[in-house]
């Protein structure tokens, strides 16, 4: 299957959102809908909402089973994604507020803000992680790598002359430069299937928490938005600036776990590529663009914290769950009543 | 650093293989482009063959290789990113407007927690 499933609904968001991607007419009060919006207590992380906009942004990725392809562009399921990113931009630009950077300094700027990741996630994987909390990692990380590199490809038809090369030279290379066996989504499905996890597309999209779905949103967000190219293109610059290191430490996890070559290649080869794509991301393309567009350049800065900031969420996030012994995913088959539970609680984590 | 654009002379065909070398893409080149990037690795593009301290060939596969400079790959020859880690600089690289290469990027709140300290 190369299309997700609807999975069930989370709160009253996704649920509208379901209801109305099978054809409801959930989607037309949008009254209802940007006051259910505004109750949302955590919109960089709220598994209602970030549910909700995974789903219509898939539509313009794979699509979802039993979906009208022509849901897309349907101007009530446009505006409600318009509604559902308001908040999710707003947070963003208050957990990471402007800072004003020349051009020319943003290649080291972004060096810079690379060099200060915690790590403690990708520690803890490659030291102490069990075989099923690196299931839980990798399905985690399935909600962005069995579509990898997508989201930044938005960017190719809004960049022009050098930056735009630059971009396509990286983006060659994800998608295996020239042999499909090679691209690294194709390589992450291997993993997940050497781990003994389904790797059909979004087979576990219904157990990822809101804060990883809020992850590859972000990317969807600044991908689907021309003026938010740069932001896209610093986000970009910033995951490859700060791949290395853990993957790194990922495939040495799974080595320690006994896990073969085939199924660790997934990171040994980030190490090597994205080696490649950091130098080539931050000076000739988030570098490039600042200079052809110097008004980009904080916003190119701002991809890149936004990145930063979601990403220790997530990652602080699983790694309280299993340090304290429990999942950090949701609950197989929850019943409503969890779904608030769980929502207050990741509230309370980030407050 | 961004690749810069050559001018190129429209009246001058015969002169355009030569004068225009830098608009060919790299790894189309029958030479092969070495760069070095600011603070961070070696980019070879073209044709090139890579061969190990023990004279093994390396297989290479992309079409850009990051050749190690700060010395700390595990991977050598090859980049690994340690130098960020490392907070290698390459001494004498001067940046564009002069400064220091690292940058003061204040509110960025010191330590591992971004999110809770920048919110």
């Amino acid at each position: 299957m190369t299309s997700a499933s609807l999975p069930p609904a989370r709160g009253p968001l996704s649920s509208a959102v379901i209801e109305g991607l099978r054809g409801a007419d959930t989607l037309a009060d949008t009254d209802r809908l940007r006051m259910l919006v505004a109750g949302c207590a955590d919109p960089l992380g709220d598994d209602d909402l970030h549910l909700a906009l995974y789903l219509i942004y898939e539509l313009s990725y794979r699509g979802l089973v039993d979906v009208d392809d022509a849901m897309e562009w349907d101007p009530a399921v446009v505006a409600c994604r318009l509604a559902l990113e308001r908040p999710f931009e707003a947070a963003l630009r208050i957990a990471v507020p402007p800072i004003p950077v020349a051009a020319d300094d943003v290649p080291t700027g972004l060096r810079t803000l690379a060099r200060e990741g915690p790590g403690t996630t990708s520690r803890f994987l490659e030291r102490e992680a069990d075989l099923e909390t690196f299931q839980e990692f990798v399905i985690h990380r399935s909600a962005y790598h069995l579509k990898e590199a997508d989201p930044h490809s938005f960017a190719i038809p809004r960049l022009t002359g050098a930056p735009k090369v630059s971009l396509v030279e990286i983006q060659a290379d994800e998608y295996g430069g020239g042999d499909a066996s090679w691209m690294h989504a194709a390589l992450f499905a291997q993993t997940m299937r050497g781990v003994g996890l389904d790797d059909s597309y979004g087979a576990y999209l219904a157990r990822i928490p809101g804060s990883t779905l809020a992850t590859v949103n972000l990317m969807s967000l600044f991908g689907l938005h021309r003026r938010l190219r740069g932001a896209l293109v610093g986000h970009l610059a910033m995951f490859e600036l700060t791949s290395t290191l853990p993957n790194r430490r990922y495939g040495n996890g799974l080595r320690r776990l006994g896990f073969d070559e085939a199924t660790t290649r997934f990171f040994d080869e980030h190490v090597e590529a994205d080696a490649v794509h950091e130098a080539i991301a931050a000076n000739d393309l988030a570098g490039g663009l600042a200079a052809a567009e110097p008004h980009l350049a904080s916003q190119i800065m701002f991809g890149a914290r936004a990145l930063l900031a979601l990403d220790d969420r997530s990652g602080e996030g699983m790694l309280a769950s299993w340090r304290a012994g429990r999942s950090s995913l949701l609950p197989p088959d929850r019943e409503p009543a969890d779904v608030g539970m769980h929502a207050a609680r990741g509230a309370g984590r980030v407050a | 650093m961004p690749h810069e654009a050559p001018a190129v002379s429209p009246d001058a065909p015969g002169d355009v293989a030569r004068a225009d070398a830098r608009a060919v893409p790299p790894t189309r080149r029958r030479r092969a482009e070495i760069r070095a990037y600011p603070d961070g690795p070696f980019l070879v593009r073209g044709p090139v063959t890579i061969v190990d301290g023990d004279g093994s060939e390396l297989v290479v596969r992309r079409r850009v290789v990051a050749l190690c400079r700060c010395g700390r790959s595990r991977r050598q020859p090859l980049c690994d990113g340690t130098h960020t880690a490392a907070g290698f600089t390459c001494a004498g690289t001067p940046t564009a407007n002069g400064s220091t290469p690292t940058l003061d990027l204040r509110p960025q709140p010191s330590g591992g927690d971004r999110a809770d300290g920048s919110g």
